[in-house]
C-alpha cells in the first residue's frame, strides 16, 4: 500500500501528541512494508505555524518527508480574535468559521503537490483536524482522503468546517471508542466508514536510578509529561498539588516535563525539566510514583500508555472521556474530579506502594494487549481496504 | 520562475544546511506554472464549492452539532404544561454564547485629519485592543460560568419533564385502579 501522511508539523523533535502519532504511525507502516510519504511544512511550533525549517526532501526512519513553505497569516489580529471566539465557543456564523479556515496558515506548494501527486497513492491520511491547512489539503487530495482527526471536546470541533471535513472524507480514523461517541453524539457526524484504529505504543526500557542520578531528584514525585499550558489543564494540576502540599507536608514533588507558557510553576516542590526525549523521558516514567494527566482534551493520551509501559499508575481527570475510559478498562489508575479526589488519590498511591505497583502492572498488560503495533496496524489495514474501496466512489461523487 | 521565486521568498530560509535543494519545495509549482496566489485562489474556490454543497445537506442528513460545552437542550414535550419555561430555555440557549466584543472604530473628524489622523486612528485602535484584552478575560470566564449554568438548567428541565410525565402516568394508573375498585364495589 502507498500512503501519504499529511500533517502540518513532522519530525523527531516536534512536541505534540498528534504529531508524534503521525510520525511513529508512518514509520511503523513503512517498517511493515508499506510505502509512506509525509507531506508537511517547516513549522515546529504548535501555536504559531511558520517556516522554522527549510523546505526540501529527506528520508527519516524509512519515511520520505517533504517539507513545503507556509504563507504568513494575513491579518494576524483579526485571525487571532476569531480563533479566540471559536475556541471559547462564542457563537460564530458559518461564514466566519469558513473565513477563519481561509485566513489560516496555508501552503500552496503542498496543495499543488497533492493535486499532482496524490493520485499515485492508495490513500492519504490527514492529521490532525484543527489546522486550516488540513482542510485545504483534503480539498486538494485526489485519492481517498482519510481524516485522522484526534478530536478534542473544544470549540473548534463544533464548527461546520470540521463537521464537513469529517463527513465528506473517504473515511475517519479514530483513536478510541469515546472519540467515536463524541463525534457521533456531540458533533452529530455519523460516518459509515469511521474506524477505531488506536495507536501503537513503543516498549519503554526505563532506568529509574539513572533518572534520579542525572536530575538529582531523590524524593518521590508526581510526573506530568506534555505541553505545560492552560489548555492542557496543567494549571489545575499545579494548583491542586500546591494545596495538597499545604494539607500534607512531606517530600513529594511535582515534576513537569515538557515546554509551554502560561502556568505559574513557581513553588519549591514543583520541578520543571523542560522538553526531554529518548532515554531521559522513559527513565522519568519509571522513576515516578505516579503520572498525572489532568487534561480534559485527549483523543488518546500517549503519555499514560508510556507510563503504564513503565508499570507506573496514572491519575486522570474525570471530565476526559478518553483517559477515563482507559483507566476504567485497565484498572491501571485513579480518577479525580475535585481537589478532594486528587489529594486522596495522591495519598493512596504514595502510601500504598503495593496497590500502586499492581495498578501499574494492570496498565502495562492493557497496553500490551490493546495497543501493540501488530494489533493496531492490522486494524488499520482492514480499515484501509474499506476506505480505498469506498473512497474512490466518494471522490468521484465530489 | 517568478512564481518559484515568490514562494522561495515566503519560505525565507537557508536550504544549504540540510543538504536539500531549494527546488524541492517548489518543483510542483514549476510543473503547473501557477503562482502561490493562483493556487490559493483555485483551492479556495474548491473549498467554497464544498461549503455550498455541504450547506445543502445540513438540514437533510447531518443536522447540526450540539453546542460546545453545554448539556443537551431538551425538546419541549407536546403536552408540556409550562410553555413559558421552554420559551425562556430556548432563548437562553440561543443567546448565552452571543458576544459582541469587536472593537468599534468608526471614523471621526479627528481621524480624517491628514497624517496626524492616521496616527490617532492607530493609537485609538491599539487602545481599544488593550481594553478588550482585559475585558475579554473576565468575559470569557463569565461565558464559561454561563455555559455551566445553562447546562444545569437544561438538565434540570429534562429531569422535570421526565418526572412530570411519570407523575401523569401514575395519576392515570391510579384513576384506572379507582375506576376498577368502584366497579367491583356493590
Amino acid at each position: 500500500m502507498k500512503v501519504a501522511v499529511v500533517t502540518p508539523r513532522y519530525g523527531e523533535h516536534i512536541l505534540g501528541g498528534a504529531e508524534t502519532m503521525a510520525r511513529r504511525f508512518g514509520e511503523e507502516l513503512a517498517r511493515r512494508g508499506h510505502v509512506v510519504h509525509a507531506y508537511t511544512t517547516g513549522a515546529t511550533n504548535h501555536g504559531d505555524l511558520r517556516n522554522d525549517l527549510p523546505a526540501g526532501v529527506a528520508t527519516i526512519n524509512g519515511v520520505r518527508v517533504e517539507r513545503f513553505g507556509l504563507l504568513p497569516i494575513g491579518n494576524r489580529l483579526s485571525h487571532d480574535a476569531l480563533l479566540q471566539r471559536i475556541l471559547w465557543g462564542v457563537r460564530t456564523t458559518v461564514h466566519e468559521q469558513f473565513a477563519w479556515i481561509g485566513a489560516g496558515a496555508h501552503s500552496p506548494g503542498m496543495y499543488a503537490a497533492l493535486e499532482s501527486q496524490s493520485p499515485h497513492y492508495d490513500l492519504a491520511l490527514l492529521i490532525p483536524y484543527p489546522f486550516p491547512l488540513i482542510h485545504y489539503a483534503a480539498a486538494c487530495t485526489r485519492c481517498p482522503a482519510v481524516i485522522w482527526p484526534c478530536l478534542h471536546d473544544e470549540g473548534y470541533a463544533y464548527t461546520e468546517p470540521v463537521r464537513m471535513l469529517l463527513a465528506t472524507s473517504a473515511g475517519v480514523q479514530l483513536n478510541s471508542l469515546p472519540e467515536r461517541e463524541f463525534m457521533e453524539q456531540r458533533l452529530r457526524v455519523h460516518h459509515p466508514r469511521a474506524h477505531v484504529v488506536g495507536y501503537g505504543v513503543d516498549p519503554v526500557r526505563a532506568d529509574a536510578a539513572a533518572f534520579r542520578a542525572k536530575f538529582g531528584i531523590a524524593d518521590p514525585f508526581v510526573l506530568y509529561s506534555g505541553r505545560i499550558e492552560v489548555p492542557k489543564n496543567v494549571n489545575v494540576l499545579v494548583d491542586f498539588f500546591k494545596r495538597h502540599k499545604i494539607d500534607h507536608p512531606g517530600p513529594l514533588k511535582l515534576v513537569l516535563m515538557g515546554a509551554g507558557t502560561g502556568v505559574d510553576t513557581d513553588h519549591p516542590d514543583v520541578i520543571t525539566l523542560g522538553f526531554q526525549t529518548g532515554a531521559d523521558k522513559q527513565n522519568a516514567y519509571a522513576a515516578a510514583t505516579l503520572l498525572c494527566q489532568p487534561s480534559i482534551n485527549e483523543s488518546f493520551s500517549i503519555v499514560i500508555m508510556e507510563s503504564w509501559q513503565a508499570e507506573v499508575p496514572v491519575l486522570v481527570h474525570a471530565q476526559c472521556a478518553v483517559t477515563r475510559h482507559h483507566v476504567e478498562r485497565s484498572n491501571g489508575g485513579l480518577i479525580f474530579a475535585t481537589y478532594a479526589d486528587f489529594s486522596q488519590a495522591l495519598r493512596t498511591l504514595t502510601v500504598n506502594s503495593e496497590l500502586a505497583r499492581a495498578m501499574g502492572a494492570r496498565g502495562r498488560d492493557y497496553v500490551a494487549r490493546e495497543y501493540n503495533w501488530n494489533t493496531v496496524l492490522a486494524k488499520f489495514e482492514r480499515a484501509a481496504e474499506d476506505w480505498i474501496g469506498a473512497g474512490m466512489i466518494a471522490a468521484r461523487a465530489t | 520562475m517568478h512564481a518559484q521565486r515568490e514562494l522561495m521568498a515566503v519560505m525565507g530560509k537557508q536550504y544549504s544546511e540540510s543538504g536539500v535543494s531549494p527546488q524541492d519545495g517548489a518543483e510542483h509549482l514549476g510543473a503547473t506554472g501557477d503562482s502561490p496566489n493562483e493556487i490559493m485562489t483555485r483551492v479556495a474556490a474548491r473549498m467554497a464549492e464544498r461549503q455550498a454543497a455541504w450547506s445543502t445537506t445540513l438540514d437533510e442528513a447531518q443536522g447540526s452539532a450540539a453546542q460546545f460545552g453545554v448539556a443537551e437542550f431538551p425538546a419541549q414535550p407536546k403536552d408540556s404544561g409550562n410553555a413559558e419555561l421552554h420559551r425562556h430555555l430556548r432563548e437562553v440557549n440561543a443567546e448565552f454564547a452571543d458576544l459582541h466584543n469587536e472593537p468599534i472604530l468608526a471614523e471621526s473628524p479627528a481621524t480624517r485629519v491628514p497624517v496626524l489622523g492616521k496616527i490617532w486612528a492607530s493609537v485609538r485602535q491599539h487602545a481599544h485592543e488593550l481594553v478588550l484584552f482585559y475585558v475579554n478575560r473576565g468575559t470569557f470566564h463569565q461565558l464559561s460560568v454561563n455555559r455551566r449554568l445553562v447546562s444545569v438548567v437544561n438538565l434540570l428541565t429534562a429531569q422535570l419533564e421526565e418526572q412530570r410525565a411519570e407523575i401523569a402516568q401514575l395519576r392515570r394508573d391510579l384513576a384506572r385502579h379507582d375506576d376498577a375498585d368502584k366497579r367491583r364495589s356493590p
